[in-house]
């Protein structure tokens, strides 16, 4: 980029920070947004476990800074261009040298840094806020170990490979058929999804003396590293007071004889049960399996693991203060890209017209979520056997498969904005990793914001900046 | 004679320029440029004139690109008015205000300057300079938002010459100043002419044009019905004009009889005072009388709105 060009930007960047300072809005956003984190951080109350408290403080004045931030960028997006055609200072950007994507990103790069600038008070506040709580409650040394050890921390959470169950699915499938079990109405697709829910819910229900076993596989980098837990839930079926019973152990491979790490538990039903692991087992080791012997004698003490949710390993990757850091990165890129579409809605439309083009563009976003799950094979399957004796379903008619096209159109269009969800990880002392940080600057700041900038600037390039007299 | 001279190449060359403009359904409303041609050369200060809506800022903004023409063409320093660098070259003064009030006067000198890729040293330089020479140096500090109209349309003028401009555009510079403030305007004007910049204002008012400019266009209903030099226009062709000294009752009724002899028809008398004025006027007459209907300007009849009574008019209130 030429150094003008740059000089240009920065002179449009410098505007739109002095315009949002002198018309009161930053200076009102930076006394509002520490304060309500503050009276979150130190009114909430959650589950009333410290740790409840601190995660529940985090999640939600997390999120309502986001929120507060995400419509005033918005808001702000959606005026700035519009507004300044319709009080006729762009004609006089315009007949300066002036590119019409050095106007745009001028505007954008205003906001990026308003936004960046929040988020640093709002980091601060926040981190300042939470120390108080934490310090102020009279917590035992204990206590307070374990909110720096789950909460106040960022750890690698890593899961077991999900089971395959696809060859015993062939093999059932094939079987049902030689038999002529299945009704006329199913199609083999169907069967098949239905039989795989069966063979993993099978899975998952370990039954007194039986074992169960979980692979992992256990990224390069993490085989050195120093604290590392193992967190297990144990759920029982049925209300039992009497304590669970068993053996765990960790193995290099599923047929390994000697145990890398072996451990006894004896655990009230329906608990978490973490373990700490000395750092040497995991040393060099790319897969681990991981074995539950149900020790209980009792028939009652069947116990049930949900399938990708009930083990997993935490690996001490970062400090608390290093994942704020970057989830406000992951979140600024979202308030870039909030801005991108203000921006670029108001280079098209006059103001009001430009917010609710601007609004119906993140509803549509935030309900493919939703279309995605209804539109999911294994869904449809249930609702069908639900409703043996309904009539058949109809053909889907135009209607319906526009409707359809258009879903998945839009689908592919906001699929890649999704990002996880930061809010529950940075909450939980779940590791916001430098790659998925890097990922919404690539996606978010990069594509999205590059892809609106153009159309932006684009279309404004060939408007009449003075069709409104 | 002119032709005689190698014609210079025009700076602004306006080629049967229509402009029309539309409503959503793309329905005419209003014929705001109607066929006009005109060029605009080196070192000239041309003057657009006409009555209120007859076409002379939607002219000027086609030429900023501010607008798309309809049809024909417009060529401004050599490229289409959409260039971006030939507007290196230009200075504009819209109509109004269009600064940012959240700015002083000094702050947005300078961020026009920027815009221009001016260095730091040369804006303050400069800036200081425009402030002083539209007497703002007192209020450099002062927000745009709180300037007065004529304060704001001077920083207006100012920033308009912050790029030292080769081409300057002025949307009615006088309007919104006080008479001395016009009066300077229009001296610097004629000082940015001598130091060679060209010049093309728009104005209704009629002095303005007539005591700067080289070159007058009458515009009307967006189409030009007068055009040349401002003595060329106002020069009578079909007459002349003997000037002698005021002359006694008796020494006047014999010089006039000698007239009548010698032409056969009735002299005219009056005191040199023709003026652009006048000019003006007939010109509006003429073509109003020879529109059939006003597509685009503002009337010019001085009608009263009906509903505004004279005094003895008053409707007589019942006790
Ligand atoms: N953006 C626009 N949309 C619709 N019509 C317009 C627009 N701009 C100008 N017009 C119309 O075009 C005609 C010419 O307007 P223009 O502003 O060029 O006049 P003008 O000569 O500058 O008048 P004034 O002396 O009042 O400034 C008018 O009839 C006006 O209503
Ligand atoms: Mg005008």
């Amino acid at each position: 980029m030429k150094t003008n060009t740059i000089k240009k930007i920065t002179a449009i960047a410098a505007l739109t920070i002095k315009q949002a300072v002198r018309s009161k809005t930053l200076p009102i956003l930076a006394v509002i947004l520490p304060a309500v984190i503050i009276l979150i951080v130190l009114t909430i109350k959650g589950d009333g476990s410290a740790t409840g408290q601190i995660r529940m403080a985090i999640k939600y004045s997390l999120g309502i800074m986001w929120l507060i931030m995400g419509i005033a960028t918005l808001s702000a997006g959606c005026a700035s261009i519009a507004r300044e055609i319709e009080d006729k200072q762009l004609r006089l950007i315009a007949v300066k040298p002036v590119h019409k994507y050095e106007i745009w990103l001028g505007r954008w790069f205003g906001w990026l840094a308003i936004n960046a600038g929040l988020l640093i008070i709002c980091g601060l506040t926040l981190t300042a806020a939470v120390h108080y709580k934490v310090n102020s409650q009279n917590l035992s040394a204990t206590a307070k170990e374990k909110l720096h050890n789950t909460i106040l921390i960022g750890r690698l959470r890593i899961t077991p490979t999900p089971d395959n169950v696809d060859h015993e699915v062939d093999v059932l499938l094939k079987r049902l058929k030689a038999s002529g079990k299945i009704p006329t109405d199913t199609t083999d697709e169907e069967e098949c999804n239905l039989l795989h829910k069966k063979l993993i819910a099978a899975k998952s229900i370990v039954a007194p003396n039986a074992e169960k076993k979980w692979t992992m596989t256990i990224p390069k980098a993490v085989s050195q590293e120093k604290n590392v837990s193992l967190k297990l839930e144990l759920h029982s079926p049925t209300r039992n007071e009497k304590p669970i019973s068993g053996t765990l152990t960790i193995s290099a491979n599923k047929s390994a004889a000697e145990p890398l790490f072996k451990t006894e538990i004896n655990q009230k039903y329906n608990t978490i049960y973490i373990v700490d692991i000395p750092s040497a087992t995991l040393a060099n080791k790319e897969n681990i399996t991981i074995t539950f012997k149900n020790g209980s004698p009792d028939k009652s003490k069947t116990l049930v693991f949900t399938p990708g949710k009930s083990v997993e390993l935490l690996i001490t990757k970062s400090s608390f203060t290093a994942n704020l850091i970057r989830t406000m990165l992951i979140i600024l890129c979202y308030l870039a890209v909030l801005s991108a579409l203000g921006i670029t809605t108001s280079a098209i439309f006059y103001f009001p017209v430009a917010s609710f083009i601007a609004i119906a563009v993140i509803m549509a976003g935030i309900t493919t979520q939703y279309f995605v799950f209804a539109s999911d094979p294994a869904h449809k399957v249930e609702h069908h056997h639900h409703g043996h004796e309904h009539e058949q379903p109809k053909p889907p008619g135009i209607t319906e498969k526009t409707g359809e096209l258009i879903l998945n159109k839009l689908i592919i269009v906001f699929e890649p904005a999704r990002q996880g969800n930061i809010l529950q990880d940075i909450s939980s002392g779940i590791l916001i990793s430098w790659h998925d940080t890097g990922r919404a600057i690539v996606i978010l700041l990069l594509l999205y914001s590059g892809i609106l900038g153009i159309i932006g600037s684009y279309i404004l390039s060939k408007r009449e900046l003075a069709a409104l007299n | 004679m002119k032709s005689l001279q190698p014609t210079p190449t025009p700076i602004v060359q306006i080629n049967t320029l229509t402009k029309i403009f539309r409503d959503f359904w793309h329905r005419p409303k209003a014929r705001a440029v109607n066929n006009l041609s005109l060029n605009i050369y080196p070192g000239e200060i041309f003057g657009l004139l006409g009555p209120n809506g007859s076409g002379k800022s939607t002219t000027i903004k086609i030429l900023l690109g501010l607008l798309h023409p309809s049809s024909g063409t417009v060529t401004v320093l050599g490229s289409k008015p959409q260039n971006v660098i030939t507007k290196n070259e230009i200075g504009y003064l819209p109509e109004e205000s269009h600064l940012y009030k959240h700015l002083t006067a000094r702050e947005s000198l300078d961020f026009y300057g920027k815009l221009f890729d001016i260095n730091k040293e040369e804006r303050r330089k400069r800036t200081d300079e425009l402030l002083d020479m539209v007497g703002l140096t007192h209020a450099a500090d002062r927000m745009i938002g709180e300037f007065s109209k004529g304060m704001a349309r001077r920083i207006g003028l100012a920033q308009a010459l912050i790029n030292d401009p080769k081409l300057i555009i002025l949307d009615e510079p006088t309007s919104g100043l006080d008479p001395i403030g016009c009066r300077q305007v229009k001296d610097l004007i004629i000082a940015l002419a001598k130091r060679g910049k060209t010049i093309l204002l728009s104005s209704h008012l009629l002095a303005d044009v007539e005591d700067v400019c080289d070159q007058v266009t009458i515009l009307f209903n967006g189409s030009i019905r007068a055009s040349g030099s401002v003595t060329q226009l106002l020069e009578k062709r079909d007459s002349i004009r003997l000037t002698i000294p005021t002359l006694s009752p008796e020494k006047l009724k014999e010089v006039l009889n000698v007239i009548r002899k010698k032409i056969g028809s009735e002299p005219e008398i009056d005191h040199p005072s023709l003026n652009l004025e006048q000019f003006f006027l007939q010109v509006v007459a003429k073509a109003n009388e020879t529109e059939a209907e006003n597509m685009s300007g503002a009337a010019s009849d001085t009608k009263v709105a009906a509903f505004l009574k004279t005094e003895n008019q008053q409707p007589k209130i019942n006790n």
